[in-house]
């Protein structure tokens, strides 16, 4: 009998972390990061995987630069963008595999 | 006979040897993303005055405009320009993430659609499903 409550316990556990979980990775999947160049000029929002969901560039920021500097910040707010979410993403599995190594 | 036909033909005795071929899969298949990120596929908007340049994981590498294409747009059709030519390079990776996945399984292109991509442990599932 001791045998089967601790499998039930077990599997009691293992449950509520594939839940946790499953919450974790909805609330990662909805989330958006931005990057801002040129003094909030411009700014680069992505979705959860990294592809830019929109870009912002200010009449100043345009009137201000030129195409090479344009470049240059455009690059720097999507590559800040991108990074934030290649972080988010290595977090989440980070926490995933922590929370199933628990289990076993 | 690769290890992993013969699993599916029935021959389930050599499971060592069907984890050390999953096992080179998973390494070459490592190895080949591995080079994508130091791959450069390129895209411009329609009008060419921006192109960019994204890695074969996605991430944008480089962008340039053309300062004499700029002077024609403002900052709403400069943002949008450098949308289209990101989601053109973007769909030059997907290009070559196909023909890498192809190269890897060494599957043809016009045989990688529904048939020519069947589960090679198919045979062993329909076994196991019919009770043998």
């Amino acid at each position: 009998m001791e045998g089967m409550e601790e499998a039930q316990a077990r599997l009691e556990a293992l449950i509520a972390a594939a839940e946790q979980a499953e919450a974790r990775v909805e609330e990662w999947s909805a989330a958006e990061f931005a990057g801002v160049a040129d003094e909030g000029g411009i700014v680069a929002v992505t979705d959860a995987l990294g592809t830019i969901a929109r870009l912002e560039i200010s009449p100043r920021s345009r009137r201000r630069l030129d195409a090479t500097g344009l470049a240059a910040a455009i690059l720097a707010a999507i590559t800040t963008a991108e990074e934030a979410a290649a972080a988010s993403r290595d977090a989440l599995l980070g926490s995933l595999h922590a929370a199933s190594g628990t289990i076993a | 006979m690769r290890r992993v036909e013969a699993f599916a033909g029935g021959r389930q005795d050599d499971v060592d040897g069907l984890l050390r071929e999953t096992d080179g899969w998973a390494r070459t298949l490592a190895g080949a993303l591995g080079e994508l990120e130091e791959e450069r596929l390129a895209g411009a908007d329609p009008s060419e005055v921006v192109r960019a340049e994204v890695s074969g994981t996605g991430r944008l590498r480089g962008l340039s405009i053309d300062p004499r294409g700029l002077r024609g747009l403002d900052h709403v059709q400069l943002a949008q320009a450098v949308c289209e030519a990101i989601a053109a390079a973007h769909l030059a990776m997907g290009e070559r993430l196909t023909q890498v996945v192809q190269d890897l399984t060494g599957q043809a292109p016009d045989t990688a659609g529904t048939e020519g991509a069947a589960d090679p442990l198919d045979g062993h599932i329909r076994n196991v499903l019919r009770g043998e």
